[in-house]
This record gives structure tokens, sequence and C-alpha cells, in this order.
């Protein structure tokens, strides 16, 4: 049946979060706003569609579009190569509108707000304590034309620092 | 005279209630006021489609048919089965032509004109926003396809239309089994919608524990309203919380009961404003309030319909 109601996008698989909240794990690690957010060289912010097009989808298509950028790069999946395709496409469009030939661009997921505040939590939603990055690239345009795009290692991922001499018995927060 | 009872075809049982569903012939009124309404929809979603045309489904876009191929190969939750006219379109000119042609098409079913041709062309056009970007569908797409290729087969055309109106005969009221099978098949969609929607919302803990509304209110980019005044007011948000999975319950079950069936459509109502409010999807709010319609009793809507003019 599958080839049919693909097709026809009659398939009920295909559960929306925006309704149920996530019925998966991955749905429910995602289901916080995820944003695109792009450094250009000249220290220039563009978040595209910030503050517009909450009304006509476009807020909405950037999120689903850095969503997918996200699971796609999540540690889980690792489909790091559909990662980079589909982000070149959004770091060229800020490139182009910028005249630039480099730009980095962070996927950031702003987590939800609990509606009961603890004392240690931000009142205001868009506070850097919920901000976390989820994906980072260095997309840069070579003379020739060409696209490169690199992956930064997340915290998580990068090798923890050679520690030399007395350095291992530092205590954490000591200069070293 | 016993055994000529015994030999006369069972009028009551399965096979009876079955062929009665299925087959009663019905007239064509409510079919040709959900081709309007579901035409307006769709002429919205594809206007709505205008703000980002370039900019997600040009080939130099965001989007280029290649990434999609490439990302949609290389993960599973995507589905292969997809064919977009939109992918062979060469140039941004091309795009905005076939744009303009889609709205043109939505226009005319919404209108009535040659309505199979001008349903059937815009369930094509629809489908093909759908598989060019499947990333980016919303909850609308499922719902509005569907409504199309169910209207598109169906004698939509026959009343409240231009076609009626302009024909001889103007609209014809005659009843049919086609009509009676199209409009079961979307009062079985619609209500398989509602039942997976509340199902789902079941599977997971934040409906059960009744902070899910709170969750869509607390998404600062995508939600429809900033309702985050309300946030310490607990009871209120568990309480629509709870209503939300028992409405989805209702329209799921309740259009079937003939007692219910006439409240469960106004059910619609509150169900379909707090969605559009918590999650800003004001077109899938539409078009559940406009497909209730294919529930509501004939007689009452032609009555409205004709004090309306």
């Amino acid at each position: 049946m599958g080839p049919y109601t693909q097709l026809l996008c009659l398939d009920p698989r295909f559960s929306h979060p925006q309704l149920t909240v996530g019925s998966t794990e991955l749905n429910r690690e995602f289901s916080s706003d995820v944003v695109f957010e792009i450094h250009l060289p000249n220290d220039e912010l563009v978040v595209p569609s910030a503050g517009k097009g909450q009304w006509t989808g476009t807020n909405r298509r950037y999120s689903q579009l850095a969503l997918a950028i996200a699971k796609a790069a999540n540690e889980e999946t690792e489909n790091e190569a559909t990662a980079a395709i589909l982000v070149k496409g959004v770091a060229l469009e800020a490139m182009e509108r910028a005249k630039s030939d480099r730009a980095t661009i962070e996927v950031v997921r702003w987590v939800t707000q609990s509606n009961i505040l603890g004392p240690d939590e931000a009142s205001d939603p868009n506070s850097p304590s919920y901000r976390e990055v989820l994906y980072t690239v260095d997309v840069i345009r070579k003379s020739d034309g060409k696209v490169v795009v690199s992956k930064r290692a997340s915290a998580k991922q990068a090798a923890p620092p050679i520690l030399r001499g007395n350095q291992e018995n530092a205590p954490s927060g000591g200069k070293p | 005279m016993s055994e000529a009872v015994a030999q006369e075809p069972s009028k009551s049982g399965f096979g009876a209630a079955w062929n009665s569903f299925w087959f009663t012939p019905t007239t064509a009124h409510r079919l040709g006021v959900l081709r309007c309404l579901v035409g307006l929809t769709a002429l919205l979603y594809l206007a709505l489609w205008s703000v980002d045309l370039e900019r997600f489904l040009s080939r130099d876009g965001v989007l280029p048919p290649s990434a999609i191929s490439s990302a949609i190969s290389a993960d599973p939750l995507y589905y292969p089965w997809r064919f977009s006219l939109l992918d062979y379109l060469p140039n941004r000119s091309a795009l905005w032509g076939f744009h303009i042609a889609a709205i043109a098409a939505a226009t005319l079913c919404m209108l009535g004109i040659a309505s199979r041709w001008t349903t059937a062309l815009t369930f094509i056009a629809v489908l093909s926003y759908v598989h060019r970007a499947p990333l980016l569908m919303s909850p609308v797409e499922p719902l509005l396809v569907w409504a199309l290729l169910y209207l598109s087969f169906s004698p939509c055309g026959n009343c409240f239309s231009l076609d009626g109106l302009w024909s001889k005969r103007g609209s014809r009221s005659a009843s049919s089994e086609i009509a009676n099978i199209s409009l079961r098949l979307i009062q079985l969609h619609l209500c398989l919608h509602y039942f997976f929607v509340a199902t789902t919302q079941l599977s997971d803990s934040s409906w059960w524990i009744g902070n899910a509304v709170w969750i869509l209110m607390a998404q600062s980019r995508t939600r429809g309203l900033d309702l985050s005044a309300l946030r310490e007011s607990t009871f209120l948000i568990n309480g629509v919380t709870h209503l939300l999975v028992f409405l989805a319950f209702a329209l799921a079950l309740g259009p079937w009961n003939r007692n219910f069936r006439s409240l469960v459509n106004w059910l619609v109502i509150p169900y379909a404003i707090i969605i559009a409010a918590l999650t800003g999807l004001w077109i899938y709010a539409l078009l559940l309030l406009f497909l209730q319609i294919a529930f509501c009793d004939e007689e009452r809507l032609t009555k409205l319909l004709g004090r309306l003019g």
C-alpha cells in the first residue's frame, strides 16, 4: 500500500508534533523552538524570519527545516551528509543577501520554559540559559564557486584538553 | 408463504447496514458547499506559498530538488514514493507560471467551473507542493489533499457552482450513489484523523499530566497568540489540555451517533479556535471547521443556504 498512500499523502504515519507534542522520544527531545542563527563576517547576526511570518507560515517552515537538520545531525542518527546538504541552502541564501563569502550557521534550540518557574530559572524566554546550540557549521564559498561546509565539533564531541604536569592535579577553575 | 419470506434477502444485519451506509443515494448539496470551502482553503494555502515560493522552492533557493532527494534517500523517516511537477521546472519564471496556474485552478474549483477537472487539477497542484518539500509539511496538507481527492470524483459541481448556474437546468439536485460514497469517505477520513490525533496525544505523558497546552503556548517562535500571561493558571492549562483530548475523541466518535451528531458538530468551533490560537495553524483550523460540514444535516444546510440566497 505504501506507494499509493505515500504518493497520495494518505500515510497516517506522519503525526505532527505541533498537535501531539511528539509521540516519539526523538520528537519529544526536539519539540521546543528550533531556529537558525547565521553569523556573517561583519559581526552581523541574521535569524531568518525572526519576529515575522507567524501567520504566513514562513517561521514554521524555517523552524521545520532547522528541526530536520538538527535531527539529521543528532548523535544517534549521525546523518552528517544530509545535515550539510540541507544547511548549505540556508547559508547560501544569507551569504548572497549579505554579499559575503563565508558564514557560520548555528541551529539553536530554545528550551521550553516550565510554566511555574523555579528559583534559578529566568523569566525571559530569550535568556541565554534557555539557548542550546545543536549544530554549528562554517560555510565558505571559494573563489572557484565551490562551497565547503565544515562542521564544528560540539563540546560533547570534542576531546578533553590534554593536561600536562601539575595541571592534572590543579583544582577545577584554578589557574593552570 | 413462509418459503417466500425465507428466500427474501434479509433487510437487516451487517450486509444491509453496509449497503445502506455506502450506497444510499444522496444529493450533492453538502459536496457543493464542501467544494467551495475546500477550494477556498486550497486557494489560501497556495496564496501563502507566494511569500516563500522563490526562497524555498526555486532551483537556486534554500531547498533545491537535489538536496531534498538526498535528504529523503538518507532518512528512513521520509518516504521514497513522491512525484512533484515542481521538480521539473527549470527556472523561477516557470515556477511562477506553475504557481499562478495552481492558484487559478483553486479559484475555479472554489467557484465551481468545470468542477471535477479543476478539483483534480488543484489536487495535483497541492500534491506537487507537498512532494517538492516534504520536510516542510504541516498538518494542513494531509487533510487538504484527501479532501480534494474525494471531491474530485464526486458530482461536487452539481450544486452551489457556476456550472450549475449557467446550465439550463440550474443546480442539479438528483441523488446519486457516488455522491454518498464521496461524502462517506470524507466523513470517515475526518474521524480517523481526529482519532489518530487523540490516540497519539494519549501516548504522550504531557497530555495526561495536563501541561501540553503550556508547551504549545511556550513555543515563542511559532505559536499563534502569545498567551504566556496565563502561565500561572495551572488549573486552566490542565483543563484546556484535557478538553482538547476530549474534543478530539468526541469529534472522532460522536458524529456516528444520531443523538449526539448535531451537538458534536458545534464542538469543532471551540476545538478549531483553541488549535489556531495555540499553534498558529489557522488554515488547518479553518479546514477542520469546513470539513465538519460533511456531517451537517442536508435539509437544514439547504434551508440555511436558501435563506442566505
